[in-house]
């Protein structure tokens, strides 16, 4: 089944750039991403003393026939990455101006990069959120899981508040540690809370990053008449002359987007604005080039 | 504030627009789906003090553009005449100057202040739609209605005249008629060149004038056309005096004019019983200069007129002098006397051997009589100062013109004439001498010959003297400072008194180098009263015309040059200078001497004679740029313009920087 947000030709471009991450990860199979643990991979690590309980079979001989003493010789581990596309579908994600909504936009950044990972070994998931986390799609390496996830990003109908903060608390609870997770959002909620949620993936080492989408009009906000603006999310609305409160409106929105950035460097994490008429390729082209260790490698 | 353009007044229904498209666009909002609520919730409260200020000095602007622009091209008319707010007028009352300044030409078209005016204010009442017109002007007195308007300058009663204004008399009877008649809303307007001689700023009726203006129901705006541009270069030329000896007449004259900056070269033209005779060139270095002319009249004849002309110049009603003249007047002197040394040298004085027509008669104190004096030109009174109920004869002879001296009596009285009287007789210490160290060279009697030759007051002697009480203007004092030589002007003649006597006793005034010149100074002074007999102030009834059909005008203004005065409509006879008959009397008319005094009341004398009046002056109302309305569109189409820079000003939002152009896709 073809999905309209699923362009191959787009996929095809961004496959000849691997999705690297960029701190050790802790994966389910062995992979090309660097583990915390130590493996069975050919990469020498180090040498360390022989305790009592580990396996005589790792005793580095040589050196045992060199120093008289016993040494383990230890390789690093490479394992999998496992991705989480992290999807807000409340009702604000469903504004669109002039350009697509930005879950239309979202969809295309999940699916694209699930794929990718899925395409290169590693395990990728899904989670959608409104008012609360309403799927959970574990990471899995098969494409029959792929085609699932395409399918419920298919079926988004985005509605209600937004429950981001507490649908990454909740997956920071479940998801165990050390895994990729992309937050693709536009964030309208409380950004001390969202402070906290980010600092509760940062504490169990998830690489983090943010995908903030916002419309164009959003930030400009340049209308002429006076508009009936109704909220998207709990459908209260209020009537304003644009030209009297555009000024304040732009300060609010630039206000806004210098306090998420700064939560984003606080919480150390990745942050990336998006407009909903920029190309989507650039955007991810941009975000897997940035991951590509300069030095080969760590 | 009226309009030229009353109708597009509706316009100003369209300041209305900007506020409806504004209730118009607040009803008609469009409905958009937003996401980034927070945000427009947070900007409409932060919005809602100084913005919502801004979007109202923004509506504020525009409406008020709009509606300047109606009004500019609505053509309103203000000026210092009608002002701001000028209400709705049932009736004008104008005062009309039509005194001989008025006839100054300024401005290109060759118009005088006078026809300007009256130009002016036909032009403002069709504007304001034809209110009752009711004409005071200076040259008759008169209270006219003048219906149609359209007629004002057809009218002899605001033609051009010879004549001088009252101005303070005018305004009295134009706030009389308010008084007496059913006027309702009324303004009285006022058209003068403000002369100072014509509006009389000391005269103490200005108080009285502005008690009846605060009296009346309904106090009158005052609206004063000022036409005070100054005047192209003029010069005028009047008659001073005019004696006749046997066939030579003898003409005082003088030029004066408005620029005394520069010396310049005026040329003066006689004629005689409408003979030209000789022209003559004269060159003035000052404002005014006193010239003497001797003609020689035809052999045999008797009585005839003339007069002397100026070239065309600022205004060509003052350029022209009328005379006419009688038969020689003899220069008789009355001498009255109380006896004594003095007489014979006195009467020797007055008529001197060789002048024939000089003649003296001694007679008493009691022979005084109006016959008596009628023929005198001079009278010597040497004799106790009569009391006052016999002093009515003498008092009639000096204001009529006579001249008189008076000289001390030997006689102690208390009794005064013209307020003043003899004091006590003095007497010098011996070998001393009572000294005359001051007098007035310039004028009076004591004046300096024409040569310029002083009359030698300082080498008398005088032993004797008697001293001089009341209020008298000093000619000549005694090295003591008190009065030797005062003067007291009564009407149109004056008498001297004179502190001494030429008698040995009292001192060498009988020498004759001071006493002869200045009894014949003052005995010339007296004869002119003859002289004025042919002449009348213009304007002035003169007792012999009873009514104007009695006045045959022989030569005037229009006839001497038609380049001096080509109106077609003339005033009266009696309002116009030249030399009239009446009756059996040939009688020149000449301006009166106040009209050669250019001053002009200033802004502090004005508001002092009209304080407390509702008044209002318009400047320079004859200039060609000035206008009675002046029309103030510029003004209001430079409103809308501020207006609008200034909306577009509020307007101007900071735009957001402009988004980086989309990358294609690689």
């Amino acid at each position: 089944m073809d999905y309209s947000f699923i362009d191959h030709q787009v996929i095809a471009r961004l496959g000849a750039i691997p999705i690297e991450a960029r701190q050790p990860m802790l994966g389910n199979a062995a992979g090309r991403h660097r583990s915390p643990l130590r493996g069975s991979s050919v990469e020498f690590a180090e040498y360390r003393k022989y305790v009592q309980g580990d396996d005589t079979r790792r005793l580095d001989w040589k050196a045992y026939a060199r120093s008289d003493r016993y040494y383990i010789k230890e390789f690093e581990a490479d394992t999998n990455l496992r991705a989480y596309m992290f999807v807000d579908t409340s009702g604000s994600m469903d504004f669109a101006f002039e350009s697509e909504t930005k879950i239309e936009y979202a969809r295309k950044l999940a699916s694209t990069l699930a794929y990718l990972t899925i395409d290169q070994g590693d395990a990728a998931g899904l989670s959608l959120v409104d008012e609360k986390t309403h799927l959970e799609m574990p990471p899995r390496r098969k494409v029959s899981h792929l085609q699932h996830m395409f399918q419920n990003l298919n079926n988004i109908k985005p509605k209600g508040e937004t429950g981001l903060v507490q649908g990454l608390h909740d997956i920071a609870e479940k998801i165990g540690s050390r895994a990729m997770i992309v937050i693709i959002s536009d964030f309208f909620c409380d950004l001390e809370e969202l402070q906290d949620a980010l600092q509760h993936l940062r504490h169990k080492k998830h690489d983090v990053t943010l995908f903030h989408l916002m419309d164009p009009q959003e930030i400009a906000f340049d209308f002429e008449r006076p508009h009936r603006f109704v909220d998207m999310e709990d459908n209260t609305s209020v009537v304003a002359e644009p030209t009297i409160i555009a000024e304040d409106y732009r300060e609010a929105v630039k206000e806004f987007l210098e306090n998420i950035k700064t939560t984003a460097f606080d919480a150390n994490v990745a942050y990336r604005l998006i407009t909903t008429d920029e190309n989507y390729e650039n955007v991810l082209s941009e975000f897997l080039l940035d991951r590509v260790p300069k030095g080969g490698k760590q | 504030m009226s309009f030229l353009n009353q109708a597009i007044l509706w316009g100003l229904l369209a300041a209305s627009i900007p506020v409806i498209v504004h209730l118009l666009n607040r009803k008609r909002h469009r409905t958009v789906k937003w996401a980034a609520m927070s945000f427009i919730l947070k900007a409409t409260r932060e919005s809602k003090g100084r913005k919502k200020l801004k979007h109202f000095i923004i509506l504020t602007a525009r409406t008020l553009a709009l509606a300047a622009l109606v009004f500019a091209v609505a053509q309103p008319l203000i000026g210092g005449l009608l002002g701001w707010g000028g209400a709705k007028l049932d009736t004008v009352v104008l005062v009309l100057d039509r005194s001989l300044s008025m006839e100054t030409e300024t401005g290109s078209e060759g118009l005088s202040k006078r026809e300007q005016a009256i130009e002016q204010v036909m032009q403002t009442l069709g504007e304001m739609g034809n209110p009752n017109l009711i004409l005071v002007d200076s040259a008759t007195g008169t209270i006219s209605e003048v219906n149609p308007i359209s007629t004002l300058n057809t009218l002899s009663i605001t033609a051009a005249t010879d004549t001088k204004s009252n101005i303070p008399d005018l305004i009295e009877k134009a706030s009389n008629y308010i008084q007496s008649a059913t006027t309702g809303q009324t303004e009285v307007w006022i058209a003068s060149d403000l002369q100072s001689k014509d509006w009389q700023p000391e005269s103490s009726r200005w108080s009285s004038i502005r008690s009846s203006l605060d009296a009346l129901e309904q106090k009158p705006k005052l609206r004063i056309l000022a036409l005070t541009e100054s005047q192209q270069d003029n010069t005028s030329i009047s008659i001073k005096t005019i004696k006749r000896r046997d066939d030579l007449l003898i003409l005082d004259f003088e030029l004066t004019r408005n620029n005394d900056l520069t010396e310049s070269i005026v040329n003066v033209a006689f004629s005689i019983n409408g003979k030209s005779l000789i022209s003559k060139k004269y060159s003035i270095g000052g404002q005014s200069i006193s010239l003497q002319e001797e003609i020689e009249l035809p052999k045999d004849t008797i009585n005839g007129h003339g007069y002397i002309s100026l070239d065309p110049d600022g205004n060509n009603r003052d350029n022209t002098a009328f005379f006419a003249y009688g038969e020689a007047t003899p220069a008789h002197t009355i001498i009255v006397s109380e006896g004594g040394e003095s007489i014979p040298y006195l009467e020797k004085s007055a008529s001197l051997p060789g002048f024939k027509h000089q003649s003296a008669e001694i007679i008493a104190p009691h022979q005084v009589s109006n016959s008596i004096l009628a023929k005198a030109s001079l009278l010597i009174w040497k004799a106790e100062l009569p009391e006052p109920e016999k002093s009515q004869s003498l008092n009639r002879f000096i204001e009529e013109g006579g001249s008189a001296i008076f000289l001390p009596s030997d006689q102690e009285s208390d009794n005064q004439f013209l307020g003043v009287s003899w004091g006590q007789t003095q007497e010098a210490n011996s070998s001393e001498y009572f000294i005359v160290t001051n007098w007035n060279e310039n004028d009076g009697p004591q004046r300096n010959y024409n040569n310029g030759e002083t009359i030698p007051l300082d080498t008398l002697r005088t032993i004797k003297r008697r001293t001089i009480k009341g209020d008298i203007s000093s000619l000549a004092d005694w090295d003591d400072s008190s009065t030797m030589l005062g003067r007291v002007i009564h009407g149109k003649g004056s008498a001297i008194f004179l502190g001494t006597l030429p008698n040995r006793t009292w001192s060498d005034l009988d020498i004759g180098t001071i006493s002869v010149p200045i009894i014949q100074n003052h005995l010339n002074l007296g004869n002119k009263k003859f002289g004025s007999a042919f002449f009348s102030e213009t304007g002035r009834h003169t007792p012999l015309a009873k009514q104007e059909a009695d006045i045959t005008t022989i030569t005037d203004n229009s006839k001497v040059n038609a380049a001096f005065d080509n109106a077609t409509i003339k005033s009266t006879p009696l309002y116009l200078a030249g030399v009239k008959r009446i009756k059996e009397r040939i009688i020149a008319t000449n301006r009166p001497s106040d009209e050669d005094v250019w001053g002009q009341v200033d802004d502090t004398e004005l508001s002092a004679m009209l304080d407390g009046t509702n008044f209002s002056l318009f400047e320079n109302a004859g200039s060609e740029d000035s206008s009675l309305t002046q029309q103030i569109w510029q003004i209001f189409l430079i409103a809308a313009l501020v207006f609008l820079i200034i909306e577009a000003l509020l307007c101007l939002n900071k735009k957001p920087a402009k988004r980086a152009p989309q990358q294609p896709a690689a």
